[in-house]
């Protein structure tokens, strides 16, 4: 019996500090690539992480097309729009659609997380920057302490601000104009579209975003949504000019 | 250490089963991912540029007649992290190639491998199918 709880406490004991020690050796790596990085709460968000998993490619599961296997709770509205809605974009680039990603409008947030091109999490005093490789766009998230402009001008990315609760980033964005589409398959959001992000990692090379979804335009009631990133410390970002294509004659042909 | 490996892996696991039924719910692409076709020709050019590459197929069928096909495939980005190079494929190379047919019938398909006149691959990206 003595026995036996000596091995439960020296289990419990050996259970809880692993994950200190790799905790450990996570804000050396981060110290490393930048010298004030251990003077900025939530450094551990920062590298290139790429959609997880990935089945034949392609962002796959939960976080593949769309955020939740739960159909989104939409509102009439939101349905009659979706119903109307020509070929989403979940696999070729060729055909008839109203994607205006097609055309290289932005894909707008979160669905940009969607898109198989990986980003870049940088942690600045103030500020987190999100470089995505798709279209160049950068997620400004002001971590200085102030609030949302009182009247925004509607943007395809919102406006972003976030506080760190111990190593997760709690984003809070508004000001969306509803030029986008909330992921893959095209469901839609209004300008109302209140985007709440929970951004941690929940292991050393493992992202994980929790969405909450608040559109009383779009949807009956909150809902939630994940996705999940894994750390590529081999990869950069790399340009992406949406707009070649257009120099793409047949393609051009068969996707009007 | 081993309960978040065991939870890690249950998540991926549970997100693989996901999977199946995501694709076949919202699955909608414009090619036919149940049907590959196999290709053998000339290649004619190879457009390494976003969003998507493409690679221009010639050949001539039985009849004598010239075939064109148009193969398309992902982002250089996404290609270039699984070794290609805007030289990986030249015009006058011989190749075969597989890929996803267009639900259309037409002449366009989705690359899922390449293979040159002397046996060497190129898949698209890392995978075991795609």
């Amino acid at each position: 019996m003595r026995s036996s709880s000596t091995g439960l406490v020296l289990g419990l004991f050996a259970a809880l500090s692993l994950p200190c020690l790799t905790r450990a050796q996570k804000s050396d790596r981060t110290g490393e690539v930048n010298a004030t990085a251990k003077s900025v709460p939530g450094a551990d968000l920062t590298g290139v992480w790429t959609q997880f998993p990935r089945i034949g490619g392609r962002s796959a599961g939960e976080g593949g097309f769309v955020f939740s296997k739960e159909e989104p709770p939409m509102t009439p509205w939101a349905e009659a729009k979706f119903k109307a809605t020509k070929a989403p974009h979940t696999g070729g680039y060729i055909g008839d659609s109203d994607d205006t990603t097609l055309q290289c409008y932005p894909p707008g947030v979160p669905r940009i997380y969607l898109f198989n091109f990986p980003m870049e999490i940088f942690v600045v005093p103030g500020r987190v920057l999100i470089v995505h490789e798709f279209g160049h766009y950068i997620r400004q998230i002001w971590t200085d302490g102030r609030p949302h402009p009182k009247d925004p001008n509607p943007s395809w990315m919102g406006d972003s601000i976030g506080k760190w609760e111990g190593d997760t980033l709690v984003v809070d964005t508004i000001g969306f104009n509803d030029k986008t589409w909330l992921d893959q398959v095209g469901h839609p959001h209004s300008e109302a579209l209140h985007l709440i992000e929970r951004i941690h990692r929940t292991a050393p090379d493992m992202l994980q975003i929790d969405f909450t979804f608040d559109d009383p335009k779009a949807f009956t009631r909150q809902w939630t949504g994940i996705k999940q990133f894994k750390l590529r410390s081999d990869w950069q970002i790399s340009e992406y000019v949406c707009e070649e294509n257009f120099s793409n004659k047949e393609i051009q042909e068969i996707s009007k | 250490m081993s309960k978040r490996i065991v939870y890690v892996f249950a998540l991926t696991l549970t997100l693989l089963a996901c999977v199946g039924r995501l694709l076949a719910h919202h699955g909608s692409s414009n090619y036919d991912m149940s049907k590959t076709v196999s290709v053998k020709g000339s290649v004619t050019e190879f457009s390494f540029i976003n969003p998507h590459s493409a690679i221009y197929l010639e050949l001539k069928d039985d009849k004598g007649n010239v075939q064109k096909w148009l193969v398309e495939a992902d982002s250089p980005n996404n290609l270039a992290r699984n070794g290609w190079t805007r030289d990986s494929i030249k015009p006058g190379d011989q190749v075969t190639i597989v890929g996803n047919p267009l639900k259309d019938g037409s002449k366009v398909m989705r690359l899922r491998k390449v293979t040159f006149s002397d046996g060497r691959e190129l898949k698209p990206r890392e995978g075991d199918d795609y």
